[in-house]
């Protein structure tokens, strides 16, 4: 097992004699099974037994009174299934079996009877390793043992209360498809297929999370994705050892390219309408169960911009709004530091007649612009922040406290201009016009420091801000992929689904910043 | 992936024209009309041409040793120790003209944007900004050229286009009154505007794609001369030779010259000069990339990045050395004409290598 490095000599020591003695749970039992069945019991019961949800059913393999056992967790199986397709055959219905057709129900081949008839459930597996079979019955899978045999039964009987498909709220649409991912991977997996019934769609799934066995799946189309991005995802996935993978959120952070940046090098989306689209221009999804975002890579910035109903109204319309959201992103970064650089550097750039008002509208106010832009955008986000976390009735009220009763207060009680007020709403306005929540907020942060050099700097530091923004960005990359494509390396085909959603005439191709294999979207006239 | 190593054509051309305009473009206009009154508008055209020229001698050189910078074939070339020597020569200048421009931005956000800051503040925060920049390596230093080479053109030929109705013809009839002979005497003087193209000479061993280099490193040095020939012609339309002679910054005066929609911009300038900032922070960012490569080539290292931790507070030192614009000029002067020199010296350099390729291929 690997030892975390600390650089402190002393508590690396204290790591490792803390690891040592290692109360593996495998330790104590032998994995492989033996042909007694009391015997493979109480290695399943070593380490269920203290566990109250684990069912052990011992019974009788019908007049034959071959002893058997079933082991599942109770709360993650079909309780039906397993009363009507296993129990009730194999302890009753064998026996009318065997008289009517007269099978023989000879003991060395009784498992394979159990198999072949008795059992009526679809998807069975046959294990011989006490490790796996565990996995299986700790997802929900029932463990039928039969005396005599060393290997087990896997029965799917999987079943447990979970939410249906619902409008994925974070990111509604007005056009287009209304279901989002729930938390179960199976579900989500079929929520793809359904949108895409080509069979090159592959979808493999591996166990992440040395504790938590994770299912984790990827998913991509033979023939569109190129082979070293999906042998890039498999190395990246391979090589997290970590205890649980508790949400793609974690997982995104763990297999992205720069950890010392605001903003998502992944995409994470709730949609499976956007999911296969992406999967259609050579990308690589990844599912995590027991999370209802699936993660797109590669992701580049122009990415968080679009939304699938730009897709689905017609292109003229659908460029308006995106160039609606690059500069309402544009305003959402800069404007607050604009607005102090002016006040405080440069008034004259702003007419003379604006000049004065805003600066009467400002006599009152005792902070210089910098503080008071300052606080009125942490105020705002210190709304945005409480309002996020309480139940939606509540959230309401913080909404008219906030944004009404503390506005207008804070102005009449001389702490702030109208025009400040006026600016940050503004700011935060549009701010929300981005797609995408992670690189809103990414985006928004950015805010606070463009505010601080505006202060000192005026205008010369809202553009070394805006520089250092651009180096930043320009030096990420995301699974091989510059984020900044395509304006950065300039990708001329690409520029058509970038700030003007160009004609579906005119995207006869894929996009190339993926290289996907097979270029061709559309042939047609 | 489709391996993207490397920088792309169009990054090239970003580069190189990004690197030409940097302080020179608030200056030229004057510089033109003083060394060749109203012939200023041939003599920047021409001089462009001289340049356009030296681009592609010069690209032709590193094309003869793609995987070199210029520090290493001249080496090659000259020998080791004239090389050496040669090589020392580059780092010096090249060190230097990072001061000067940096000096020169400085100034010109001093008494343009901010008459109240000190000039160490406006310096050593570009100057941090810059070695941000550099140590992040030449893809990052090409994207970024790349991002910035729209909205910097747009915005000078927005300039332009809006102050092209003002232009009075009639001060161009005596276009050519004095002969050649001025525009001759100026040549030299109005390509030091140009400077700013020696980078391709560092650029070829990380350029992807050699064979469309030469196209694509000229069509940079042909942006920047369009743009220069038409900023000097509207200026000296709309001004005249004797008034622009006498004016710092006559390109900023252009801007200022416009109010927008019924003054809903009042001050166009400073829109102007906040875009010119990154015009500017290009040009010292090249030169200071090509100061750290220089020097750690030179040496015989490979990674040059912890070498701009280092150059940055000498580029500091040097940057504030002149006590007022009159010893700036001067400096800026010297500057240039070292850099003419470099311009020049690929043309021998060139004749030499074939000679010597020629040779190997005889024997």
């Amino acid at each position: 097992m690997k030892v975390i490095r600390r650089k402190n000599p002393n508590n690396r020591k204290t790591i490792e004699e803390r690891q040592s003695p290692k109360p593996k749970s495998e330790d104590r039992v032998s994995i492989p099974l033996s042909k007694d069945l009391k015997e493979n019991l109480g290695k399943f019961k070593a380490f269920l037994e203290e566990s109250a949800d684990a069912v052990f059913r011992e019974f009788k393999l019908g007049v034959t009174g071959i002893p058997c056992a079933l082991v599942y967790i109770d709360g993650l199986t079909d309780k039906n299934v397993i009363h009507e397709a296993i129990l009730k055959p194999m302890m009753y219905e064998v026996s009318e079996l065997n008289q009517d057709r007269s099978l023989s129900l000879d003991h060395d081949l009784v498992f394979d009877f159990v198999k072949e008839h008795a059992v009526t459930v679809a998807d069975i597996k046959e294990v011989e390793c006490l490790d796996k079979a565990m996995l299986f019955v700790m997802s929900g899978e029932a463990v039928l043992l039969i005396d005599g045999f060393d290997k087990v039964l896997v029965i799917s009987t999987r079943g447990w209360p979970a939410r249906g498909v619902n409008n994925p709220e974070d990111e509604e649409v007005i056009r287009g498809p209304k279901e989002g991912f729930t938390e179960t991977l199976r579900v989500n997996t079929a929520l793809i297929r359904r949108k895409c019934k080509d069979p090159n769609m592959v979808i493999k799934t591996i166990t992440l999370g040395r504790r938590s066995k994770t299912d984790v799946a990827y998913v991509y189309i033979k023939g569109i994705t190129r082979e070293e991005l999906v042998k890039e995802v498999e190395e990246r996935l391979n090589k997290i050892d970590i205890d649980q993978v508790i949400d793609s959120g974690q997982l995104e952070q763990l297999i992205q390219d720069n950890n010392m940046t605001p903003f998502p090098q992944v995409q994470a989306t709730e949609r499976p309408d956007k999911t296969v689209a992406g999967l259609l221009e050579g990308r690589v999804a990844i599912l995590v169960d027991n999370s209802p975002y699936a993660l797109i890579v590669p992701a580049t910035f122009n990415q968080f911009f679009q939304s699938p109903e730009d897709y689905n109204e017609r292109w003229i319309l659908s460029s308006f709004i995106r160039l609606l959201r690059w500069i309402s992103s544009f305003v959402a970064v800069f404007t607050p530091a604009i607005y102090i650089a002016i006040l405080t550097y440069h008034p004259s750039l702003i007419p003379t007649k604006l000049a004065l008002s805003i600066s009467a509208s400002r006599s009152g106010v005792p902070f210089p612009s910098l503080i008071e832009a300052l606080l009125m955008e942490s105020t705002l986000e210190l709304l945005r922040e409480s309002g996020a976390r309480l139940p939606k009735a509540i959230g309401q009220t913080i909404g008219i406290v906030g944004g009404l009763i503390i506005g207008d207060a804070a102005v009449r009680a001389g702490i702030t201009s109208p025009i400040t007020v006026v600016i940050v709403a503004i700011t935060a306005i549009a701010s929300f016009v981005i797609p995408t929540y992670s690189t809103a907020i990414g985006l928004r942060t950015m805010r606070f420091p463009l505010m601080i050099l505006a202060g000192f700097l005026g205008l010369y530091g809202v553009v070394i801000g805006f520089i250092l923004l651009n180096i930043h960005m320009a030096s990420i990359k995301s699974f091989g992929v510059e984020f900044m494509t395509p304006q950065s390396p300039i990708i001329i085909h690409d520029l058509r689904d970038f700030v003007i959603r160009a004609p579906y005439m005119a995207m006869k191709r894929r996009p190339v910043e993926t290289d996907p294999i097979d270029m061709i979207r559309m042939d047609m006239d | 992936m489709k391996s993207r190593q490397g920088i792309t054509n169009l990054q090239v051309t970003a580069i190189v024209s990004l690197s030409i305009l940097g302080i020179a473009v608030l200056f030229i206009p004057s510089s033109a009309s003083e060394a060749a009154g109203i012939d200023g508008v041939l003599a920047t055209l021409f001089g462009g041409i001289v340049v356009l020229v030296l681009t592609f001698t010069a690209i032709l050189l590193s094309c003869q040793y793609p995987n070199h910078t210029i520090i290493e074939y001249s080496q090659i070339v000259f020998g080791r120790l004239l090389g050496k020597l040669y090589g020392f020569y580059i780092v010096l200048y090249a060190i230097a003209t990072t001061a000067t421009v940096l000096r020169g931005f400085a100034d010109a956000m001093k008494v343009l944007l901010l008459p109240k800051t000190p000039l160490e503040v406006i310096m050593i925060t570009m100057m941090l900004t810059v070695a941000y920049q550099v140590q992040g390596g030449i893809s990052t230093i090409a994207r970024i050229n790349e991002l910035f080479l729209p909205p910097i053109i747009g915005l000078i030929l927005g300039l332009l286009l809006l102050n092209v109705r003002d232009v009075e013809m009639f001060r161009y009839r005596a276009l050519l009154s004095n002969g050649f002979g001025p525009i001759l005497m100026s040549l030299a003087g109005i390509s030091t505007g140009y400077l700013g193209f020696e980078i391709v000479t560092f650029l070829t061993p990380f350029v992807a794609d050699k064979r469309k280099l030469l196209k694509y490193g000229m069509a940079g040095t042909g942006i920047t001369i369009i743009i220069y020939t038409l900023l000097v012609f509207i200026e000296l339309g709309i001004y005249g030779d004797k008034t622009i002679a006498d004016m710092v910054y006559p390109t900023v005066h252009l801007a200022r010259r416009i109010l927008w929609v019924e003054s809903f911009i009042e001050r166009f300038d400073i829109f102007f000069l906040t875009f010119w900032i990154l015009a500017a922070f290009t040009t010292i960012t090249s030169y200071m990339y090509m100061a750290a490569l220089s020097v750690v080539r030179i040496i015989g290292l490979r990674n040059y990045k912890p070498f701009v931790f280092i150059l940055s507070p000498v580029v500091y030192m040097i940057a504030i050395i002149p006590q007022n614009s009159v010893q700036f000029t001067v400096l800026l002067k010297i500057i240039s004409y070292a850099g003419l020199a470099i311009g020049f010296s690929t043309v021998p350099m060139l004749i030499i290598s074939k000679i010597k390729k020629a040779r190997i291929n005889n024997d």
